[in-house]
């Protein structure tokens, strides 16, 4: 074992060690302190990082800018609690606040350990193991490529993730897959003149894109673009907004049905073009609400108006596909989906929408004359020579508008308002992020993808990690899978449901085919960032042995994990997944192809090492190295990039790494850049020059108008499988509302409103902030003191108003309380910058050993989120990260 | 020659990264900040607003701190820059009084970051590279050690990276802006006059080189 270290510390030495000898010298990598990943190149004297920058001439970030997170990364390096050494537990009891006693071991030993429970759990069945990840603080890409490949080649579909995925994009995700083929998307802010921002803080330091929106919406507001901001708080982008609108949380889907109703209904103004080439408003559905299909081939139906002729969804002769009428196929009514939705929209009209969302009818009627007129359908723009259509208007949101309970409907009708003004990877529209189509670099043409038409003529994205979005699995279990995703097909990979108290009662339904032995978590802390550390522990005390890879202890590893061990901080990793994030977060829109990859700017310190490391080391010792490899060589040649390619295949030739190669880390690295940069532009090259960037052509960044494929205003496979999903749910004790499942994005009020007493008359929402991007942040000394600054950060904040009626004070304490009983207590910030029901809470908490600076600041407002099937959207499995609660106890300020 | 700031509010979303840069191309100790943030609110609804004010040393063209500064510590530069020679200040604290934006800190000693676990090495380092003599009042110098080296390299303060402000490069809305004010065509001052930007509280009278637009 040692001699492995002392063979990847070897090869660090060969391809860093000058550069290490040098009294100073800067060094170029990837901040890894939030999803974003910006470029950054950072100072070193005499082997102590003390200097952290954006760069300048890259376009992966804020154009040189860094944020206060990044600049401060240099004392999570320092930091004096990081894990050096692998670590064994030796207070055999687990459970929330007991103390580890941690007792330092070999790497030999840990490994021996940990390989022993795996390959034992492998024998009885793969699935009983149980991983989970957060991206971030150091994970970045590597959790969903590095780690999510070793699992998926184990032969384990038992990823429950916390904060990530369900509470985060659950929704955002699989709908962008569908409609952009992306994981997320992005105002094209170079051209966009109107942005309606539904929460999350993209733009204002919080979200996804981070400092890279926060460069772009600033640039476009000196432009000239206007934004409009619907959210609960008024502090974060509402601050930097030409009008803030309070909106109730959880009741965007009406807003945004409304206005689609309008646009259809009543302006009447759309993009037809776009519904008729781009969408499948033309399909033909009959009364039961399923396409009309060709007898034999079973293929969708559309009306031709250039012919009259009804013709298949692929025939080639297809030339003005008709979005409105009724027709007669084979003796049965028909019309295309369009015209059945602009008839279900009617229902949802202004007033309607304003008495749940609390907007004044009359300010949603603008918002919608904003964006038709913005949006400025039918014009076209010529960017680098090429003519496009130019749509500079949009609607967007994350987390704030999809985590809850009703988050497929509520993002799909969001998405449904871009679709009608055809904005969709259009100039200056809505964006899939970060980068959807390449057509290969100029030295190799290789890292090309491009999405495409699949089943049924539908958009298909062309990179994508995670299982296969289109088409969704098929339905199946219960007992498949133990977050049940067998039988919740559509949407992630990942539920929450293992973490709730039904969790034990919906696993025996299911058969009990198998029982978690092991519990992995990388870099993640999900007592921290799910809902009420007390329901997550249940289910973690079942784990007969649990381990971690991460650079610092934290409350989920110090209750319940038997052997931590140490991974290398971010400014010591090598880490070639985090150049592939590239529909994560990339330089979008126009912005060039700008690779950057993560380099050490120092040795690693201690016994810590990189995770790909210790992952080719598990892989030999639990026998999958095979798969794993093959693995990471389809992904990193992008030759496939799913979860369900991990295959080995001995005869296929293999462009980086074959299946039974023993590489390290760094020859992983090197061989990758080479493959996909050419030779001359391996880890050497990078290391001197920092980055490799071409320019983007037009075809690539709005890519729509070249690639024929179909976005959905219609979902056919949620009413075609809403019986099936509802018979397999029902046999392992769901009782969902299975009326969700229906093709036309449709109106269901969040749980939060329909299974909480209104005594509970505050909602509790936790915004992004851009100081606090997890519960990590905190444990930084910057950030810390910056945040006790901050009277929006820490605190609790109240509306003026509302603390005035329930005789708060500003400064004062205040106890919160949920229906389950929960109780937050904490100082009070009273505010008019929040919605008179609304609390929010930045933030924070923890007691974990590992991170003293962190215990007292703030408030983990998780701890109020009870989680049962009612509060999981019973398509995408997000969470309502919404909590109710109600004033128990206030003290005056002393 | 007269180098100043301009800060566009508009773009600015008060997200501290121009307080940690500025933090960090200092070794500022534990609690000591050269660049703050003032965060705070105006009006009721529907016309509420955050108000946030990124706040540094003005570099007063009449300042008082240089006035009141018993033994010539405090001084203005020929280029506009208000610094403090360590070894003059005895550390009285007359300018940390008459300053009226209240920007300056008396530095009594260097707290570890990580309290009882001890000085980081990043702390040790600074302590050799950027020494702040204890007893002393500190501010922020606009990154003079920047512009000034950036100009004998032959760069622009302002333009180039390596010659511009640690908080004005690290800015990631690009809200901040530096250069000659006595210069008329250069960047700041055009934008100085286009966006109508003003100084805080210009009634104090000091005369400020950092400049705010909209206000």
């Amino acid at each position: 074992m040692s001699d492995m270290i002392a063979k990847e510390k070897e090869q660090y030495r060969k391809i860093f060690g000058e550069r290490d000898k040098s009294r100073e010298y800067w060094g170029y990598s990837m901040c890894s302190l939030c999803y974003e990943q910006c470029a950054i190149r950072a100072k070193v004297v005499e082997g102590v990082p003390v200097a952290m920058e954006g760069i300048p001439e890259s376009d992966a970030g804020a154009r040189g800018g860094l944020c206060a997170k990044g600049v401060s990364g240099i004392l999570d390096n320092l930091n004096p609690n990081r894990v050096l050494y692998p670590l064994k537990r030796t207070n055999p009891k687990k459970g929330l606040h007991e103390d580890p006693k941690w007792q330092r071991i070999s790497w030999d030993e840990a490994l021996s350990i940990i390989a022993e429970k795996l390959n034992a759990a492998k024998e009885k069945d793969p699935r009983s193991v149980v991983w989970t990840h957060t991206p971030g603080p150091t994970g970045g890409m590597k959790c969903m490529i590095t780690v999510a490949g070793y699992f998926v080649s184990f032969g384990t579909n038992s990823y429950c993730t916390g904060g990530p995925g369900p509470q985060c994009g659950a929704a955002a995700h699989h709908i962008g897959a569908l409609t952009n083929a992306a994981w997320d998307v992005f105002p094209d802010y170079r051209y966009c003149n109107y942005v309606l921002r539904c929460g999350g803080n993209e733009g204002s330091g919080g979200g996804r894109h981070s400092s890279e929106s926060v460069y772009m919406q600033a640039a476009a507001k000196e432009r000239g673009m206007r934004l409009t901001v619907l959210d609960p708080v008024g502090y974060r982008s509402g601050a930097k907004a030409d009008e803030w609108i309070p909106i109730l949380p959880g009741t965007d889907l009406a807003v945004m049905l409304s206005i689609a109703n309008q646009i259809v209904n009543e302006i009447g103004v759309y993009d037809e073009e776009f519904l008729r080439h781009k969408t499948n408003a033309c399909y033909l559905i009959d009364d039961s609400q399923v396409y009309v299909r060709e007898q034999g081939t079973h293929k969708p139906l559309i009306y031709d108006e250039a012919d009259g002729m009804i013709k298949a969804y692929d025939d080639p002769s297809l030339t003005i596909p008709a979005i409105e009428g009724e027709y007669s196929f084979n003796g049965k009514k028909c019309r295309p989906s369009f015209a059945i939705l602009k008839e279900h929209l009617k229902q949802y009209t202004p007033d309607w929408a304003s008495e749940i969302s609390t907007i004044p009818a009359k300010k949603i009627r603008q918002i919608v004359q904003d964006l038709v007129t913005e949006a400025k359908i039918g014009s076209t723009i010529e960017i680098k020579g090429v003519k496009v259509p130019y749509r500079p208007a949009c609607v967007v949101g994350y987390r704030g508008i999809q985590s809850h309970q009703n988050g497929f409907h509520t993002y799909a009708a969001m998405q449904q308002v871009n679709t009608l003004l055809g904005n969709l990877d259009m100039c200056g529209g809505l964006l899939g992020s970060g980068a959807v189509r390449c057509k290969g670099n100029p030295w190799t043409d290789h890292f090309k993808f491009s999405p495409y038409a699949g089943f049924e003529g539908m958009l298909t994205p062309g990179f994508w990690h995670s299982r296969t979005p289109w088409p969704p699995l098929k339905p199946s279990g219960p007992g498949k899978s133990i977050n049940f995703s067998d039988i919740f097909s559509h949407g992630s990979a990942t539920r929450g449901h293992v973490y709730t108290n039904e969790w034990e009662e919906l696993w025996t339904k299911a058969g009990r085919p198998f029982e978690p032995e092991v519990f992995f978590s990388y870099n993640g802390n999900i007592v921290m960032n799910m809902h009420n550390p007390e329901e997550v522990e249940r289910f973690l005390l079942k784990i007969p042995f649990a381990f971690a890879i991460q650079p610092f202890n934290n409350e989920t590893s110090e209750g319940f994990c038997d052997i931590v061990l140490p991974e290398t901080q971010f400014l010591e990793s090598l880490d070639i997944a985090s150049g592939f994030g590239i529909h994560y977060c990339y330089p979008a829109g126009l912005d060039d192809w700008c690779f950057h990859m993560r380099m050490p700017l120092t040795e690693p310190k201690g016994e810590s090492r990189n995770v790909q490391d210790i992952l080719f080391d598990l892989a030999e010792r639990t026998h999958i190295r095979p798969s794993y490899n093959t693995f990471l060589e389809n992904y990193y040649s992008l030759k496939n990039t799913t979860w369900e390619q991990a295959k080995p295949d001995d005869k296929k030739a293999f462009n980086i790494i074959g299946p039974n190669e023993k590489l390290t880390n760094i020859e992983l690295a090197d061989r990758t850049l080479k493959y996909n940069f050419g030779e001359e532009h391996g880890l050497e090259w990078l290391r001197d020059n920092g980055f490799v960037r071409w320019e983007k052509k037009t075809e690539e960044a709005y890519w729509r108008a070249f690639i024929e494929a179909r976005s959905p205003v219609y979902y056919p496979l949620l009413t075609e499988e809403r019986e099936e999903i509802a018979k397999l749910g029902k046999k392992a004790g769901f009782n969902m509302d299975w009326n969700h499942y229906t093709s036309f994005t449709t109106y269901f009020p969040s749980s939060l409103f329909t299974a909480i007493k209104p005594e509970y008359d505050l909602f509790v929402v936790s915004p992004h902030d851009p100081i606090c991007t997890y519960c990590s942040s905190l444990m930084n000394p910057y950030i810390i003191e910056f945040a006790k600054r901050d009277p929006f950060t820490l605190n609790i904040i109240m509306n003026a108003k509302t603390g005035k009626k329930k005789n708060i004070q500003d400064g004062g304490t205040v106890t919160l309380k949920n229906p389950s009983g929960d109780k937050l207590t904490g100082t009070v910030k009273l505010s008019n910058l929040i919605h008179p029901q609304v609390i929010a809470i930045g933030g924070g908490g923890g007691w974990a050993k590992g991170r003293p600076l962190a215990r007292n600041m703030g408030y983990n407002s998780n701890k109020l989120l009870r989680l049962n099937q009612y509060f999981i959207c019973p398509i995408t499995g997000t969470h309502e990260i919404t909590a109710r609660v109600k004033v128990v106890n206030t003290e005056v300020s002393k | 020659m007269r180098w100043g700031m301009l800060i566009n509010l508009d773009k600015c979303i008060s997200c501290y990264a121009c307080v940690a840069k500025c933090k960090q191309e200092h070794f500022l100790p534990k609690d000591v900040l050269w660049a703050k943030i003032l965060v705070s609110e105006t009006g009721q609804e529907p016309s509420v607003k955050k108000q946030a004010y990124p706040v540094l040393c003005n570099h007063c063209e009449d300042a008082i701190c240089v006035q009141v500064c018993p033994t010539g510590a405090t001084r203005k530069n020929e280029d506009g820059i208000v610094s403090i020679d360590p070894d003059k200040c005895v550390g009285c604290r007359s300018c940390l009084v008459a300053c009226p934006y209240q920007v300056r800190t008396y530095h009594r000693k260097r707290e570890p970051f990580f309290g009882y676990q001890g000085l980081t090495d990043f702390e040790r380092i600074g302590d050799k590279l950027y020494p702040l003599q204890t007893g002393t009042v500190v501010k922020c110098n606009f990154c003079m050690e920047r512009v000034h080296g950036g100009i004998k390299q032959g760069l622009i303060p302002g333009v180039d990276v390596d010659a511009t402000p640690a908080c004005v490069i690290t800015c990631p809305a690009k809200a901040r802006y530096f250069g000659d004010l006595d210069d008329p065509t250069s960047e700041i001052s055009v934008l100085i006059r286009k966006w109508n930007a003003a100084p805080l509280r210009p009634d104090f009278g000091t005369k400020p080189s950092v400049y705010y637009a909209n206000l």
